[in-house]
């Protein structure tokens, strides 16, 4: 049957764009989480194939001859994500939407682009910044992921705190669903919903196209930056930031722990006191406005502003948060979604946490909007010590945890997260959006055993988190060897 | 599984530090061309770190196409300056290329390359002594250059010295050396290759020979400063020879543009005509990224009468390869003028109307992809370029 699937689908996209290497599956059977390989006794990780299909035309064709043979189909863009979206569970077809790359142009009011899935952030930022218009938010992995793969993911980034989520953003969706159907969805647009293929992580099609909105480039841009030491103040002096009201633009906390590994591997600027960076963007007079604003917020309190050009570079580097990596080998890392007020708490028992595992932590706290942070908590291990990393790899839960102890939420679900699906969805959007995928996708072969709940390979429900599963697995497979 | 050779070359810890982001992915020539994980930068290292997995269950395998995607690779280490977590990428890809080589898992093409400059000295597997053809027209004045004694001397390289094409940038530097009353020595037939094209291939110990040659031709001569046009002599000389031979190696490494530059500042190199033309600079890999030199050939250009100096959407650390390095030209022709193609467009982007380099190979590259894909531009090396203005 394979071999039917393999030369059906060569016919659609032509053989260069259809592999079936033992290579080439393998490199396709993750996304960017460092997960151990005895996965495999749970889920399908490895696929049958993986395909490359350039419009939305041969999109619908792969999808229909999928559907013939039942065979699961993964969704794939830069495959940044780490929550298990692009990890086959039940093996399949996984469909790289990376030939989905042109980028139309700004709409003639200036208002929005339409691009497709697969184009990267960065290249969509600079193609908008040649022409004087800039995306209204990003992801900090803009250097790598995809518009389609946050549209997925349904994201947080820089500059939600001013333009908010990415649902925010979408003008219009193209969407071809599991039985091969071509759907144009506008915001305005009943049924379907545009909101139903937002953060659905490809549970009922392949995104092909977005419209996105944008705006015309900002004519002042600044960052400036204030020390704090210890985290008492830290939740009120980030709601006084975020009363600065519209051109504030972006702002984030790098914890005291996460600016000391930084510092570890630098050679020059050493710290190890909280940073917390704004940028503030808008005319050149918002902008010197709400710089004034800052500076008198930062006198009143008596706190140390960082140096302008120190601040700039901190910016530049939010591409590269994992940098501490270097010091791991290993980084992991969990997120969660919590309200501004707990943000101290919140840090306070993240660090407990790690000293507790004898773990080095480091926190990103991004201000999504005023009321609420996207904590992003990564520490270090070693992926070579499997009994140690095992170890590890369950403080992922444990932070996550801590997030909805604070009344917040886990942030995305995929597969490792599908475990909290009822509770971040709420029980009555998961329920139509169960009756959705029944509709959309009968036969269940998109991204099959996540989201709704994890599967095994078998079908078999796993109704505790996934980690801890196969935390379990992987010791007793560390027993028997 | 161990890996000896690799490890020679890089900390044990490097390819676990990669934390899959996929970055890598969007600045590679090769990921660019060929679109799958395989290709990309982070799909070779997540394979490399199979390949290490202690357990021998979970352990990967080498088969053809993995050992054909390593060497599907210009090295031209865009990959290591937007990396998350700052892999020494240029000696990983020498790395895992040494440690196939010690399998014997070297393709034809690699091998052929290597032994011919093992054997032969240079890499087109020509008789060495011939390494004055390039000088074919103007033999009377070159011929009494070679062997002298002289402070300066000039490396000219394999590619200039075997590909007519091209002959006109040596027969341009010697006239630039000439007209600014350099004195300098060229080895001739005494002058190995550098050993870059075994440096690509991880296959250093073999370069040792040709590195302590060259040093000692060049020690005799007396030659204090060494000058030459190809990116990759100059790289090899200035980075890989102090590391391979383990001290420093007693003479100053100048990159033609870099001597030019020099002759300029210090008014030896005066210009007597002037030209209103617009062109572009190609920042070759091997001199930017890998050496960081970006400042002087633009010092130089736009130190000549009339001309106007444009830059690419990709410049200095950002600028796109030209295909023709790690050995990809061997490997994959038609891949390696393909990625040329790409930056040929863009240097037509800017309107200029010549393209302008430092480097042999860029040089080659460019103009045979501006030829086969008809392509409306001009493509010189500096030495070239700045011999018109004299
Ligand atoms: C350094 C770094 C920084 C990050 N910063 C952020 C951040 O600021 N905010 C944030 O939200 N995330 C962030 N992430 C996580 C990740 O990059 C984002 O979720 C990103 O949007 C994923 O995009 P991708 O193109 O990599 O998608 P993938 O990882 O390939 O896919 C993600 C999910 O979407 C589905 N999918 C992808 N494309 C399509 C499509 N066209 N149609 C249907 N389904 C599809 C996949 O099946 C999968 O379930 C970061 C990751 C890294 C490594
Ligand atoms: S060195 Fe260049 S060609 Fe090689 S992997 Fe890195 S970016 Fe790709
Ligand atoms: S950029 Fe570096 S860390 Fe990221 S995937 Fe590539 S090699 Fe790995």
């Amino acid at each position: 049957m394979e071999t039917t699937l393999t030369s059906q689908l060569e016919r659609i996209v032509g053989t260069e764009d259809v592999a079936v290497s033992s290579l080439e599956r393998k490199l396709y059977s993750h996304d960017a989480a460092p997960i151990p390989g005895v996965l495999s006794l749970f889920f399908k990780t490895l696929p049958d194939l993986i395909v490359r299909p350039d419009s939305a035309g041969e999109v619908a064709e792969v999808l229909r001859i999928a559907s013939e043979h039942k065979s699961p189909v993964v969704p794939r863009a830069a495959g940044s994500w780490s929550l298990g979206g692009v990890t086959p569970v039940k093996g399949g077809i996984v469909l790289d939407v990376g030939k989905l790359k042109k980028i139309g142009d700004v709409s003639s009011d200036g208002s929005s682009v339409e691009v497709d899935a697969g184009v990267v952030w960065k290249d969509l930022m600079r193609r908008l910044d040649e022409k004087g218009s800039a995306v209204l938010s990003y992801p900090t992995s803009a250097p790598s992921s995809t518009v389609g793969g946050w549209v997925s993911t349904g994201g947080y980034g820089v500059g939600s705190l001013r333009h908010g989520h990415v649902a925010d953003q979408i003008e219009a969706l193209e969407v071809v669903t599991a039985q091969g159907e071509v759907l144009s969805v506008a915001r305005d647009s009943v049924d379907p919903k545009m909101e139903w293929f937002v953060g659905t992580e490809g549970q009922f099609g392949v995104i092909t196209k977005v419209r996105l909105r944008v705006r015309k480039k900002p004519a002042a841009s600044i960052v400036r930056g204030v020390y704090v030491s210890g985290r008492d103040d830290l939740t009120e002096l980030v709601r006084d930031f975020a009363k600065l009201g519209t051109p504030l633009y972006a702002l984030k906390v790098l914890d005291s722990g996460l600016v000391t590994l930084r510092s570890m591997l630098t050679s020059g600027h050493k710290e190890d006191r909280s940073l917390v960076l704004l940028v503030i963007e808008g005319s050149a007079e918002e902008v010197s406005g709400a710089a004034s604003a800052f500076e008198k917020i930062v006198a009143q309190k008596g706190l140390e502003p960082c140096a302008d050009e120190l601040a700039e570079a901190e910016w530049q580097e939010r591409y590269w948060p994992m940098r501490i990596g270097r010091l791991g080998p290993t980084v992991l890392g969990a997120e969660t979604v919590i309200p501004v007020d707990r943000l101290t708490s919140v840090l306070r028992e993240m660090v407990l946490l790690g000293a507790k595992h004898d773990a080095q932590i480091g926190i990103e706290a991004h201000v999504i909007s005023e009321d609420s942070v996207l904590v992003l908590v990564m520490y270090l291990a070693d992926e070579r010590k499997s009994l140690k990393y095992v170890t590890r790899l369950s403080l992922v839960r444990e932070i996550v945890k801590i997030g909805l102890s604070h009344g917040g939420q886990p942030y995305g679900i995929g597969l490792w997260n599908s475990v909290y699906a009822r509770r971040s969805l709420g029980k009555e959007y998961y329920t139509e959006l169960r009756r959705l995928k029944a509709r959309f996708d009968p036969q269940g072969i998109m991204n099959p055993g996540k989201f709704f709940r994890a599967e095994t390979r078998f079908g078999i429900p796993i109704t505790r988190a996934p980690y801890a599963v196969v935390m379990n697995a992987l010791n007793v497979a560390r027993r028997l060897q | 599984m161990k890996t000896p050779e690799l490890d020679k070359f890089v900390d044990e810890t490097e390819p676990w530090v990669c934390t899959q982001c996929g970055y890598c992915r969007t600045v590679c020539p090769i990921f660019e061309q060929v679109g799958w994980e395989s290709a990309s930068p982070r799909g070779k290292l997540y394979y490399i770190k199979e390949l290490l997995r202690r357990t021998e269950s979970q352990q990967g395998v080498i088969d053809d196409e993995f050992v054909k995607r390593i060497f599907q690779c210009t090295l031209c280490v865009r990959c290591e300056g937007i990396c998350q977590t700052k892999i020494d990428m240029g000696r990983l890809w020498q790395g895992i290329r040494a440690e196939l080589g010690s399998r014997g898992l070297w393709p034809k093409e690699i091998q052929d390359l290597f032994d011919a400059t093992v054997t032969q000295h240079n890499l087109y597997a020509m008789p060495n002594e011939q390494r004055t053809v390039w000088a074919m027209m103007i033999e009377d004045e070159i011929l009494p250059k070679v062997g002298k004694v002289a402070e300066v001397g000039y490396f000219v390289g394999c590619v200039a010295a075997f590909t007519g094409r091209i002959a006109g940038i040596p027969e341009s530097t010697v006239a630039i050396l000439d007209a600014a009353g350099v004195d300098y020595t060229i080895l001739g037939p005494d002058e190995w290759c550098c050993g870059n094209p075994l440096f690509f291939v991880g296959g250093h110990s073999a370069a040792v020979e040709l590195a302590e040659h060259n040093l000692e031709k060049l020690r005799e001569l007396g030659v204090r400063t060494l000058v030459t046009n190809c990116a990759g002599c100059f790289r090899s000389f200035r980075n890989e020879y102090p590391q391979l031979l383990g001290r420093d190696i007693g003479i100053e490494v100048v990159h033609f543009s870099q001597y030019l530059a020099r002759l300029i500042e210090e008014g030896k190199l005066t210009f007597t005509q002037s030209k209103a033309i617009t062109v572009t600079y190609h920042d070759p890999c091997e001199l930017g990224r890998h050496c960081g030199i970006y400042d002087e050939p633009r010092y130089v250009l736009n130190s000549l009468p009339g001309v106007t100096l444009v830059e690419m959407a990709n410049s200095r650390a950002e600028s796109e390869c030209c295909g023709g390095g790690g050995l990809v030209k061997g490997t994959n022709p038609d891949m390696s003028l393909d990625i040329a193609a790409g930056r040929v467009d863009q240097a037509v982007g800017t309107g200029a109307s010549e393209i302008i380099s430092s480097c042999v190979t860029c040089r080659l590259q460019m103009s045979e992809a501006a030829r086969t894909k008809d392509v409306e531009i001009g493509i010189r090396d500096i030495a070239e370029f700045v011999a018109d203005f004299i």
